[in-house]
């Protein structure tokens, strides 16, 4: 499963879902599904996250147990 | 986002749907004369006391049901001027492509609604060839479908709308 760290960075700007959303051009339900895992997100929406963020990719979504196969 | 037209349009097809069936099912019961010559053209329809009953009933529900989708539609388009819905564009309106999550919220849900008619067409096929058929056989067919088809995609696109509240 895709883990991240949004809703811990966004919590850390005090952004409110649908003001993180605003920010990278998409609705505040994406980032919630995003926030849950449920959806992994594309490389660009990634890298505007990472942006709006102030952290790289990496640090933001990692892959973990059984995802590396 | 459950309030959203885009997410109850299937429900309003569903119940025209439904609605069609039962106008097929007063019409098909009903006499009905048909003739056609080089110069002319006529189709009668005579219907009894209960069915024309009947349609007394169904055509206001109609009107209203008309009434209602029309006003629902000019209020989406009226908050929503950049994506406005339109019933005559070949694009199915209850499509959401708002963003990459609903375009793969929306991909799932066709995707299961292709599935469905990938073996209920030629099921159907099958059936009709073989069950004497009427005119009201093939439409119930169609209805089914149709209802059907709404229903695998409103309850894909619904489970995705029953949002938490903002964190």
């Amino acid at each position: 499963m895709l883990k991240n760290r949004v809703k811990e960075l966004r919590a850390r700007y005090s952004y409110t879902q649908g003001q993180l959303g605003e920010k990278v051009g998409v609705t505040r339900q994406t980032i919630g599904f995003i926030e849950k895992g449920e959806f992994s997100p594309s490389i660009t929406l990634s890298l505007k996250l990472a942006n709006i963020l102030e952290c790289k990719v990496d640090e933001l979504f990692w892959l973990e147990g059984e995802e590396w196969k | 986002m459950k309030k959203d037209f885009r997410v109850q349009y299937p429900l309003w097809q569903m119940g025209f749907a439904l609605l069609f069936l039962l106008f097929a099912i007063v019409i098909t019961g009903t006499i009905t004369n048909f003739a056609n010559s080089n110069s002319s053209f006529i189709y009668s329809v005579e219907l009894g006391a209960l069915e024309g009953f009947i349609m007394f009933l169904l055509i206001p529900v109609y009107i209203v049901m008309v009434i209602i989708f029309g006003a629902k539609i000019s209020k989406y388009n009226k908050n929503n001027p950049r994506n406005k819905i339109t019933i005559w564009s070949s694009k199915p309106p209850e499509y959401m492509e708002d963003d990459e999550a609903w375009q793969m919220i929306t991909n799932k849900a066709t995707q299961k609604v292709y599935t469905f008619f990938s073996w209920s067409l030629p099921l159907s096929a099958v059936i009709l060839i073989f069950l004497p058929t009427s005119k009201l056989l093939i439409i119930l067919n169609l209805v089914v479908l149709s209802i059907t088809q709404y229903l695998i995609f409103y309850v894909n696109i619904r489970k995705h709308t029953l949002e938490e509240e903002e964190v």
